[in-house]
């Protein structure tokens, strides 16, 4: 039954149906911060393709997305969020226990 | 899921890329600058040679040492924090991400306490001990540099070592074994390889960043 209700998180939640927006979640969450040309340069997906992902993100409060004056030029700056912690630390949960039920289920 | 793996990989190994640069950059030059700095300041304007010259210099080489050792442990702890979600997800994979098994604490005791030791038989003048600090220093490196190569080179589990890292490592071992048994000239071997890697790799971090 709570695999039922895990299973179906994971399908109905915008962010885990998407691979590109968990990928960008879990890459924030071992780095904390990033801006807009590294993260363009890093994953190699099309600006507006990345744009649209970032505006979803950021309007569900899993990351902030802010220009900065930097020494060199102004930079956008995309930092992760608690409730994108938050996210990230649940998948794993779920993962893990998704990978457990599989180790332990009977071979048919 | 492998979509998602994929994309935070790639974000993950860009960052410890950049870790990289800092280490090569840093490591190369952090020593001799200091030595450097420390033989201007000690040698150079000290007209009549202070008997307390010694225990000042040791002094000074603790100071360095204790900055070079804390630095090292800052970039370990960003690199396992950086490549932590990575493992997280592919820990049960064959070839998956794996820390190397060394305690990093036990050795960062280790080569304080060979540090400290050091400075202590100089400064009190204790002979017949002073391999010993020489050996826990030359073992306690060899332990850092396997756990902090082998962190950031394996990394992340499918990607392969590219040449400046072979270099580097090359270097290393090479500069640093001779360097301790043979000559302190083998030492710029170290410097010049790990030198070489970190501005390579900042290039080429430079011209993937401007080409978009």
């Amino acid at each position: 039954m709570n695999d039922d209700r895990d299973f179906n998180e994971i399908v109905g939640d915008d962010l885990y149906s998407s691979g590109i927006r968990t990928g960008i979640l879990i890459g924030l969450y071992g780095i904390n911060k990033i801006t807009f040309t590294e993260l363009l340069v890093s994953t190699g997906l099309p600006k507006s393709s990345l744009y649209s992902h970032l505006k979803f993100l950021n309007e569900m409060k899993y990351v902030t997305v802010k220009t900065e004056l930097t020494l060199r030029r102004p930079m956008t700056f995309i930092r992760i969020t608690e409730t994108g912690k938050e996210k990230v630390r649940n998948y794993f949960v779920i993962i893990e226990k998704y990978r457990r039920n599989k180790e332990t289920e009977p071979d048919r | 899921m492998n979509l998602s793996v994929d994309i935070s990989e790639k974000i993950i190994y860009r960052h410890i890329r950049k870790i990289e640069i800092l280490v090569y950059i840093l490591f190369s030059t952090y020593i001799p600058v200091n030595y450097g700095v420390g033989y201007l300041l000690f040698y150079i304007n000290t007209i009549h040679k202070s008997k307390y010259l010694d225990s000042i210099l040791d002094l000074y080489s603790l100071f360095i040492f204790g900055i070079y050792i804390w630095i090292i442990y800052i970039y370990r702890l960003k690199i396992k924090k950086a490549a932590e979600p990575v493992y997280l997800i592919k820990s049960n994979e064959k070839n998956g991400f794996t820390y190397p098994m060394i305690n990093g604490n036990l050795v960062f005791l280790i080569l304080l306490i060979a540090v400290i030791l050091s400075a202590f038989f100089d400064m009190y003048g204790l002979t017949g001990y002073e391999l010993i600090p020489v050996y826990l220093f030359f073992v306690a490196t060899i332990l850092w540099f396997v756990l902090i190569f082998g962190t950031l080179y394996r990394s992340i589990g499918k990607r392969k070592l590219i040449g400046v890292e072979i270099l580097a490592s090359i270097g290393f071992s090479v500069g640093y074994l001779g360097g301790m048994f043979i000559s302190s000239f083998f030492y710029i071997v170290f410097t010049v390889t790990w030198l070489f890697s970190g501005i390579y790799l900042f290039l080429e971090n430079e011209r993937d960043t401007h080409h978009e």
